[in-house]
């Protein structure tokens, strides 16, 4: 499945509207930094199923995430760098072995429906994209009048021959982690005590693996089940995306873009955010653990990641004297 | 910032006025909050935070940005919305599915349940699940049911029902578990419209019963003027 995605819709989690956004935030804004394009201008997310686009004019591209590798008429291009692809390449998503979401970003980024400031699509209630709903075959996508300056300066260093792609020698090295036992690192949730020390501490030891019924609203996991102490309903409270809740059949779910606003199941942990990127790569039969850590180790995780892109950007605009 | 956990008129209010300060008088990396029954959850950017106070944590500096506004907030006294939002329902058998079993369950007559229903002011509590759908209480204990346990595939768009002490209204046609009574031509959630949504916390409700005939013309001029 595709959709059209950016930052999120924030400000209406009061009114029960989710953030939606990219599942992999991280992947999204470097597809975007690496073809000269601020970080939050929507972008194509496709699962790692495969999918497939023609260009119907030159595009200045860039892919960056997990699960599929770009083929330019049917050559395979390299992931991580600014790609120059002349009117009427096809470009496929070939699946890869490991990761779930890729970004395709263009220069300029991908006109959409916006709904309530935000291009990023909810089904549910067909918000953003392209009429609130995945990407069909046909769907004709433009892409944004305005480019960027830097954006310019990159595609004019790539254009070279009539029916080549072509990309720089420097790339960024982002890769999904490939490892028998991903470590997702998060703190306590709020319910802890429903749980007690010896739930909490099996929850910590546990291996889990991710169910193939997870989708953007949530990662479900299987395992052994972990019981509350405390039986019985808690009362609505607000979760957000990274919000571990423990469901009445023992097995947790890690709340996800288009998670409901609120919920009524008590929450066992929270994964840092830093780490939400790598949750959103992990694919079903995939096992993981987690790896408790403070709130403030969690912030300062954070912080290096967001210093990390604000980075990458700068280096980017250096090299093409921006 | 957690009040408690009951559903509680006096509780949801601090959550509701607090939520009230934020709105009005946000701090710098202020991003939004959600008010819950007894609970306020605030978002907020860390890098501004960190910024602004660069010897806390940012969820510290945040922390302690609640306690004072709570603070301030606690010699004051406390103001309810004066206006009364009124939702015109349509308890027809063929619109409110479950009113039969809800009336039996409860050992009322169907008219009973209408009129226990229509006779109380409610509180919006919250709004979350899906966009628009408000959570609105207390209802009279004679009509406190339970949900399904398998819920509906389909609940339609607009219809009222009730949960426990609860009272809601489904925004779109979605799988529902709470026992439908009635459906109003109202819709909860806008897009288009600012604000976005009908109900919002904080706000008081009360139901009023319109006939089968009166609903539809209500739909048919809802629709034509869409």
């Amino acid at each position: 499945m595709s959709t059209v995605q950016d930052l999120g819709r924030w400000g209406f989690q009061d009114a029960g509207v989710p953030v939606s956004g990219a599942m992999d935030l991280y992947s999204m804004q470097v597809a975007n930094m690496l073809c000269g394009n601020p970080p939050g201008v929507p972008v194509i997310e496709a699962a790692w199923h495969g999918a497939q686009w023609l260009a119907e004019s030159d595009l200045l591209l860039a892919c960056c995430g997990g699960g599929a590798s770009l083929h330019v008429n049917g050559a395979a291009a390299p992931s991580g760098r600014p790609i120059f692809v002349p009117a009427y390449s096809l470009l496929t998503l070939e699946p890869a072995p490991h990761g779930f979401y890729t970004y395709l970003a263009v220069a300029g980024g991908f006109s959409c429906d916006r709904h309530m400031g935000s291009a990023s699509t909810y089904v549910p209630s067909l918000l953003g994209g392209v009429g609130g709903r995945p990407l069909q075959a046909g769907d004709l996508l433009e892409t944004g009048k305005e480019k960027t300056a830097l954006s310019r300066r990159i595609a004019s260093s790539l254009q070279q021959e009539q029916n080549l792609f072509s990309f720089p020698a420097w790339g960024i090295d982002h890769d999904v982690e490939i490892s028998n036992h991903v470590i997702i690192r998060a703190t306590e949730g709020p319910e802890r005590d429903w749980f007690g020390a010896a739930g909490m501490h099996a929850f910590w030891q546990q291996v889990f693996s991710v169910s193939p019924r997870s989708n953007r609203m949530g990662t479900r996991l299987a395992g052994s089940s972990i019981t509350a102490r405390a039986k019985g309903e808690l009362l609505s409270t607000a979760v957000t995306r990274g919000t571990v809740q423990m469901t009445h059949d023992g097995t947790p779910m890690i709340l996800m873009a288009d998670a409901q606003t609120t919920g009524g199941y008590p929450r066992i942990a929270q994964v840092a955010a830093a780490d939400l990127p790598k949750c959103a790569q992990l694919r079903p039969g995939e096992r993981f653990g987690f790896r408790q850590i403070s709130g403030a180790e969690a912030e300062e995780l954070y912080l290096a990641q967001e210093r990390k892109l604000g980075q990458l950007q700068r280096s980017i605009g250096l090299r093409y004297g921006i | 910032m957690a009040f408690g956990d009951t559903i509680d008129p006096a509780l949801n209010r601090r959550v509701t006025e607090l939520y009230g300060v934020f709105q009005r008088d946000p701090f710098p990396g202020f991003l939004e909050a959600v008010p819950a029954y007894a609970s306020l959850t605030v978002f907020f950017d860390p890098m501004v935070v960190r910024r602004d106070n660069p010897d806390d944590t940012a969820a510290a500096t945040v922390q302690g940005i609640l306690w004072t506004r709570y603070r301030e907030l606690a010699g004051k006294a406390m103001e309810d919305d004066p206006d009364i939002h009124e939702i015109p329902v349509c308890y027809d058998p063929s619109l409110g599915t479950d009113l039969a079993w809800v009336a039996d369950f409860c050992g009322l007559s169907a008219a009973e349940v209408v009129e226990r229903h229509c006779s109380r002011l409610y509180r919006v509590y919250m709004v979350g699940f899906v966009p628009g759908f408000p959570y609105m209480g207390i209802t009279d204990p004679a009509i406190d049911v339970p949900r399904k346990a398998e819920p509906t595939i389909n609940v339609p768009r607009g219809s009222v029902a009730l949960a426990g002490r609860q009272t809601g209204i489904y925004p779109a046609d979605i799988p529902g578990g709470w026992q439908v009574i009635g459906r109003t031509h109202l819709p909860l959630f806008d897009p288009a419209a600012d604000p976005c949504t009908l109900l919002r916390p904080g706000m008081t409700v009360r139901f009023s019963p319109v006939s089968l005939d009166a609903y539809n013309r209500l739909v048919y001029n809802g629709t034509a003027h869409t």
